[in-house]
């Protein structure tokens, strides 16, 4: 295998640039991609070389996977790396960065093919004794089978498209009578959204915890895990705070999840950093949901924790290295907690913001990370996902990471457009945030549209009332009446 | 009789308060202050304070609140809809997102009427025009066919008076 020298980064916003900054550290030089519309953005300035690859829109753009490769050519780059989103899955892709001669910092695409259709997955990783949902292993379009399956699972039922993704072509089902109906429009949803309207049936799990293990694998055949990473705090089934490690992990379940995980990735051949997500439920069972077969968003956690950089080791393993350290030497240090910040008004319904953001100050500190990718003057378009940064802190302990985690956001100042930041600060002061027990029912239960409403309004009129005190502090040291008008 | 006050904050909230409603705080480092309200402490900071069009911001909890204080006075004349100084809402037509403009349909010292379109803006992938909230003069136009605008530029200009007319 060649060495890596320089690397393409097929991505944008705060993924690029913290890939690019591990490609610096490590000596190597750094091609940027941008479209028309991130011109400025921080990852195109901090790159050795930047081209522009088209217009705003992604598929003009950070989706024109054969002008990307053709570039990485151009510019005499090795490899190609994708970050997350965008082309990061797309087996045809990666095929084709390795028939041009060059390195996808990535699994084979074999492994994305398989892990990409839940039911092959599902089937990839049955000999390896992983435990699953109960339901079906295979695609069903009979609804006398969905309902005899259901039957034996038990009511309610989840119908899942194979295809699957961000909840589309998913449906949960309450009793018999509303299988055929609800089986039909999961079938024509997975068709539209995927072109492929293959579903099966899974015992739906009611608000389970979400907990997934990082693992990385190398071309030697050596897999370890680096842990786990909480990620039930999410809305519309996207995650929004992440922390490692997990508060409800027992040393025996780790080491049981941990060995799935590396399992998993071993029924594929995986290499590289890959993630293996899992529910687990009330009595603390554990089921096997799917593998992101690429670098994930919360991915800073696990590297705070673990001391190790996931960046470096997938350039090491693409290079061809061996991995240089074993399962026995990897080690739980310490406490950190990820918040995604995203230009969204959490007071409604997390709809996105756009514009330009006016002010821009990040919190600094020994046990503060900040990965972002915008900086003052930056436009929030509407072309891409709303995520402006991540924000990640460390601590001896949870406690103090959640302390350190208020503090970070306090002094996180983001003007024009609204961000998630206050809702960071309601979930760190949360009492169930605080002791441990919560899980993916946390948003629709403490933070519905209307606890978010009347939160919102009594900070309202907190404000209003700090603001009259200061109005009348002022009127008073001006020596003018209070109401000029009436005197 | 104690003084009265309107706070409205971001424009969604009304409060009515009087002077025994101001929340007393400190400002020790002259950044974030110290309160107690129902005795849990407050979180909050200026980030920017207008004493003469009573207008402060404030951060609470890392969100941003925007309160506009109203006296006595000023609730009469918005009561008696006698308000000379029109507020900027009405005086300006502001892009209520980025985009693109598409068409202007009016120019200066056109008379339009409340629900006329104005301006024709393409943010998202869809058309939006832009129709005036109230009757009135067009003073200037401040953008042209084709222009990119931010989010809360000023599009259109009214003559101020023409409200009382």
């Amino acid at each position: 295998m060649k060495k890596i020298n320089k690397i393409l980064v097929a991505n944008r916003g705060e993924i690029a640039l913290r890939v690019m900054k591990t490609i610096r550290k490590m000596g190597l030089r750094s091609v940027a991609v941008y479209s028309e519309a991130d011109k400025h953005s921080p990852h195109v300035l901090y790159a050795d070389q930047a081209v522009c690859i088209g217009p705003p829109p992604s598929s003009q753009s950070y989706l024109k996977g054969d002008e990307i490769i053709k570039i990485a050519k151009e510019l005499g780059a090795d490899a190609i790396h994708p970050g997350y989103g965008f082309l990061s899955e797309n087996a045809v892709f990666a095929k084709k960065v390795q028939e041009n001669g060059l390195i996808f910092i990535g699994p084979n695409p074999h492994a994305i093919e398989i892990m990409g259709d839940k039911l092959a997955s599902k089937a990839a990783v049955k000999e390896y004794g992983i435990p699953m949902v109960p339901g079906t292993d295979h695609a069903v379009t009979n609804v006398e089978e969905a309902i005899a399956t259901a039957n034996k699972t038990g009511f309610p039922i989840l119908i899942k498209a194979s295809a699957g993704g961000g909840g589309k072509g998913m449906r949960v089902v309450e009793k018999a009578e509303d299988v055929k109906e609800q089986m039909q429009r999961a079938i024509n949803e997975a068709t539209a959204a995927f072109g492929d309207g293959s579903v099966f049936i899974e015992k739906y799990v009611s608000s389970p915890r979400h907990i997934e293990m990082q693992v990385l694998a190398d071309k030697q055949g050596n897999t370890v895990y680096l842990f786990e990473r909480e990620c039930s705090i999410q809305r519309r089934n996207q995650k929004v705070v992440e922390e490692a490690p997990s508060t409800v992990l027992t040393e025996k379940l780790r080491k049981e999840m941990g060995e799935a995980a590396v399992n998993v990735a071993k029924a594929c051949n995986y290499i590289g950093a890959g993630t293996v997500e899992f529910l687990v439920d009330d009595s603390g069972n554990f089921y096997f949901l799917e593998m992101n077969t690429r670098l994930q968003v919360e991915h800073p956690v696990t590297e705070f924790i673990t001391g190790i950089d996931l960046v470096e080791q997938q350039i090491k393993v693409a290079e061809g290295e061996s991995l240089s350290f074993g399962q026995e030497d990897l080690k739980i240090n310490g406490h950190a907690i990820e918040l995604r910040v995203m230009a969204e008004d959490v007071w409604n319904n997390f709809n996105p913001d756009t514009g330009a953001i006016t002010r821009y100050e990040m919190p600094k500190g020994e046990n503060v990370r900040v990965d972002d990718g915008v900086n003052q003057g930056s436009e929030v378009s509407i072309y891409y996902d709303s995520l402006l940064a991540k924000l990640i802190t460390f601590g001896q302990n949870r406690p103090e990471a959640i302390q350190n985690m208020i503090n970070a956001i306090d002094n996180y100042i983001i003007e024009g457009v609204k961000t998630t930041l206050p809702f960071g600060h309601f979930v760190c002061t949360h009492p169930h945030f605080l002791s441990g027990d919560f899980n993916t029912g946390f948003i629709p239960k403490y933070f519905s549209e209307e606890i978010a409403h009347s939160l919102h309004e009594k900070n309202a009129k907190t404000a209003a009332r700090l603001a009259l005190y200061q109005y009348l502090q002022e009127a008073k040291k001006l020596r003018l009446p209070v109401n000029p008008q009436t005197d | 009789m104690k003084k009265k006050y309107k706070a409205i904050v971001n424009d969604q909230f009304d409060f009515h308060l009087t002077s025994d409603d101001a929340i007393p705080f400190e400002m020790p480092d002259s950044k974030r202050l110290h309160a107690t309200n129902e005795h849990q402490s407050v979180n909050a900071e200026f980030r920017s304070t207008d004493f003469h069009q009573r207008k402060y911001t404030v951060r609470i909890n890392a969100a941003l609140y925007e309160v506009e204080i109203k006296t006595e006075l000023d609730i009469l004349i918005d009561q008696l809809g006698l308000s000379a100084d029109v507020s900027s809402v009405f005086n300006e037509l502001k892009a209520p997102m980025p985009g693109l403009i598409v068409d202007v349909l009016t120019e200066a010292g056109a008379k339009v009427k409340a629900g006329d379109g104005l301006i024709v803006l393409e943010a998202m992938k869809m058309e939006n025009k832009l129709t005036a909230s109230h009757d009135g003069i067009v003073k200037s136009v401040h953008v042209k066919k084709s222009d990119a605008v931010e989010k809360g530029s000023v599009l259109i200009e009214f003559e101020k008076d023409e409200k009382n007319k």
